[in-house]
């Protein structure tokens, strides 16, 4: 959608009065220097600046029937914005769904900026915020990705280790072209656990799961860091040499990308269900709740586990829990 | 010496008094303008960068909260202006998320610059603010900080997504800024020169030609006593001075025609009176003359008849007639000093004295006096006639008023005076009370009888009226008992005309 309009009134550089009108100004002025001037561009920029403040003000938290749902990107994308539709369908609430990463959406619950926070961080994290209780939702698996593009299909777990430990930085050692891999990550530089991948729910099950507790250390001419889950995948999806690991969930539907196969196993549902690809991937998505939950949250978090819930999570292609073996 | 003033005109003055008051106000003004319209310009640079700055953080708001890079993309349109330097968006913990213009090949995300620490601690501490406006210490950038709020629909409560911080080139501000100041300087300079042109031909015009034209009058009227214009119409203090000037020079015409009236009258009445003298004294001898003639006749022929008493009477009218006739003679002779005047010419006063001091030898030689000049005299321009008249009485009153104890001793000296000579006659005679020093001046008067004394008293006023004739002063200076000394002053020099001797 174009947004042209917005800058017009601004293309005046400040200062840039037309020379008549600031001559005539200046005549005008010229008795009356002891008056103060009127600023030019001040009127101008006004009613738009009042819209600006307006539109972004911050409302009454106590606006009735809103949930605030935030956090990890792979369930926000993967089932939460069908689940969201569905729920306010049924209940009537709405439901103000934001992305940006499992801490994020931890942190922000915890603030009580958020009423519910999405997370792929498993309660084990010893970061999560004791206040947040979660709640396993959906099941899930670690799927590596690479640009829909990319003539790579196949990938070994050894590799898988090689490339996040930092021995693997060129598609030719993964039988592609030779090209410098782009491995986009999440990074934080202000998590819960200060800087880091451990603020980050895939990097996180990565690390524990993949690399045996070692941490991530992907070479640093192809490390691309990104602060959540949706952007690593977004900047996937726009770079040829793009690598990244990622959760199932949200991988499979998001354009321009290719979920590859372990070791000939392509990542599908099927596969995942019948525990043909790699169990040690697996996972599961939860939702957390603060100790002091709104009803609301807690009605969203029963919806999600009811069958009606599960049901639709399943028939959107994601994992249901009872799928997960 | 005293010199005159330099002469500067006032249309020149006038000038340069606008020229000045003129220039220092606009200057002030322009300074006070461009310092006020300055602080505008920053203002308005401010309000630009914060303008920016929140409507890029509605731009993004979406795609941060959705994740969608194609909306985040939509701050793109920020950086096309082209003040913008670089537009950056984080999220919510200051995860960069994108940064414009895009930088390829970037590696680590580099440490947090200490305006984005302060960004967040300013955030951090005042969670309502909208955006937050710093100098980078980097660089010469002024780096605007919004949050951003995700509403995605408009009832719902703001959530927090990110920021955003949009980075504006000083250069624009700098630009802008000397645009201004060269355009209200160019203007001030304008207007200015514009005012004073207009001040100084009002000034001109007003002044200045009026003053003028006065002036060009008066020196007409000065040189060649042209009559001075009809006085204007317009009443005004130039007006004013020209009415008055036109009748201070009509003022002045009448009172030199009534002056030059007088002096003709004067000067016809002096003649008159000169010629009565004369005349009078001319003819007066001649009756004299005969009544003296008829007593010595009757004094012989008769004498033998008449008795010792009228022998005695006759001789009373011998001596009256006589003296008569030596008073006649001496005005006679003080009139002729005007009427029988002589054009000046140099006179050596060493030779006059000689002269004198022969005329007087019988006289100086029955007193035993001595005349002594200590230094030579100088020569002075006068008529030589009534030099020797001057010092002759002088020395004669000299010699003849001594003293009875000692002879007569008399000096005769010359000084140099304010371009003048100044002669003293000095004496050791009888001496002058000081209550006659005028009186001895004067015609006729005398101090001492006939018979103590000879003479006319006519002597010091010749003696003066040939000093004033001379445009010089004669004065005396005397202690009774001890001795007089004349003074008088005479025009110095050969080279220059002598004023003095023109009737």
């Amino acid at each position: 959608m174009p947004i042209k309009p917005l800058l017009n009134p601004f293309s005046t550089p400040p200062g840039g009065l037309p020379l008549g009108r600031r001559l005539l100004l200046l005549l005008l002025l010229l008795p009356f220097f002891l008056l103060p001037a009127q600023p030019g561009g001040a009127g101008a920029a006004a009613p738009l600046y009042a819209a600006a403040h307006a539109a972004n003000s911050p409302a009454s938290e106590t606006r009735p029937l809103v949930l605030r749902l935030s956090g990890c990107s792979v369930s926000r994308t993967g089932y939460l914005e069908q689940l969201s539709a569905a729920f306010t369908q049924r209940t009537g609430i709405r439901v103000l769904l934001k992305g940006g990463g499992s801490m994020t959406g931890l942190l922000t619950l915890d603030a009580e900026a958020s009423d519910l926070a999405a997370s792929c961080l498993p309660p084990s994290a010893d970061h999560v915020p004791a206040s947040v209780r979660l709640v396993p939702v959906a099941g899930d698996a670690l799927v590596f990705v690479t640009h829909r593009d990319n003539p790579v299909g196949d990938i070994g777990l050894e590799q898988v280790r090689e490339i996040f430990l930092g021995q693997i930085d060129n598609w030719r050692q993964l039988g592609g072209p030779d090209r410098p891999l782009a491995v986009y990550l999440q990074y934080s530089r202000h998590g819960a656990r200060g800087s880091g991948f451990d603020n980050h729910g895939i990097p996180f099950t990565l690390q524990q799961q993949v690399l045996d507790g070692r941490p991530i250390a992907v070479a640093p001419q192809v490390f691309f860091p990104r602060p959540s889950g949706g952007l690593v995948e977004e900047s996937v999806a726009r770079d040829p040499d793009g690598f990244t690991v990622s959760g199932f969930t949200s991988a499979r539907i998001r354009p321009g990308l290719k979920m590859l196969a372990i070791d000939g196993i392509a990542a599908s549902k099927e596969n995942i269900s019948s525990g043909a690809y790699p169990t040690q991937l697996h996972r599961h998505l939860y939702l957390g709740l603060a100790d002091d939950a709104a009803p609301a949250a807690r009605r969203f978090l029963a919806f999600a586990l009811s069958p009606e819930g599960q049901q639709l999570i399943s028939g959107l292609g994601a994992i249901a829990l009872h799928e997960l073996p | 010496m005293n010199h005159a003033p330099r002469f500067i005109p006032l249309a020149i003055r006038i000038s340069t008094i606008v020229v000045g008051v003129v220039a220092a106000i606009g200057l002030a003004a322009t300074v006070f303008l461009v310092n006020h319209l300055a602080k505008d310009t920053e203002a308005q640079f401010v309000q630009r960068g914060q303008t920016l700055s929140l409507i890029l953080a509605k731009l993004v708001s979406e795609g941060i909260a959705e994740e969608n890079l194609d909306l985040v993309n939509r701050a793109s349109y920020i950086i096309r202006e082209k003040d913008v330097v670089q537009v950056c968006v984080y999220n919510e913990f200051w995860g960069r998320i994108e940064v414009y213009p895009q930088q390829t090949g970037s590696v680590h995300e580099p440490e947090l610059p200490p305006t984005i620490l302060a960004a967040a601690n300013f955030f951090a501490s005042s969670p309502e603010a909208r955006f937050f406006y710093t100098r980078d210490d980097h660089g010469p950038q002024h780096v605007f900080f919004a949050r951003v709020f995700y509403q995605p629909f408009h009832d719902a409560p703001p959530m927090d997504a990110g920021f955003v911080v949009v980075h504006l080139s000083d250069r624009q501000l700098a630009t802008a800024r000397r645009e201004m100041v060269r355009t209200h300087l160019a203007t001030a300079a304008l207007f200015s020169l514009v005012t004073i042109l207009l001040l100084v031909w009002l000034l001109h015009v007003q002044v200045v030609k009026p003053l003028k034209g006065l002036h060009r009058e008066m020196e007409d009227f000065t040189r060649q006593g042209a009559p001075p214009a009809p006085p204007p119409t317009v009443r005004d203090e130039v007006g004013e001075l020209k009415r008055q000037f036109s009748e201070m020079a009509r003022t002045i015409r009448r009172r030199e025609r009534e002056s030059h009236r007088f002096q003709q009258e004067l000067q016809r009445s002096n003649q008159e009176l000169e010629q009565f003298a004369y005349v009078a004294s001319h003819d007066l001898q001649e009756p004299l003359r005969v009544i003296s003639g008829f007593v010595q006749l009757l004094e012989k022929r008769q004498g033998d008849k008449i008795d010792a008493k009228g022998r005695e009477h006759m001789a009373h009218i011998v001596e009256a007639t006589g003296r008569m006739k030596e008073l006649i003679n001496d005005l006679l002779s003080y009139s002729r000093l005007s009427t029988k005047a002589r054009p000046p010419e140099a006179v050596d006063l060493n030779q006059v004295v000689t002269r004198v001091e022969a005329n007087l030898a019988q006289l100086i030689a029955e007193n035993v006096a001595v005349i002594d000049c200590p230094e030579p005299l100088p020569t002075v321009r006068a008529e030589a006639g009534q030099m020797t008249m001057l010092l002759q009485n002088l020395l004669t009153n000299a010699v003849r008023y001594r003293r009875n104890d000692q002879p007569p001793r008399i000096t005769i000296t010359a000084r140099r005076e304010n371009g003048t000579w100044r002669l003293a006659v000095a004496d050791n005679g009888i001496g002058i009370e000081q209550q006659y020093f005028d009186r001895i001046f004067k015609i006729f008067q005398r101090l001492h009888t006939r018979d103590e004394y000879p003479g006319t008293g006519i002597g010091l006023a010749i003696c003066r009226k040939i000093v004033e004739r001379h445009r010089g002063r004669l004065w005396v200076e005397s202690t009774p008992g001890r001795g007089s000394t004349f003074y008088f002053t005479l025009p110095k020099g050969e080279s220059e005309p002598a004023e003095g001797s023109q009737p």
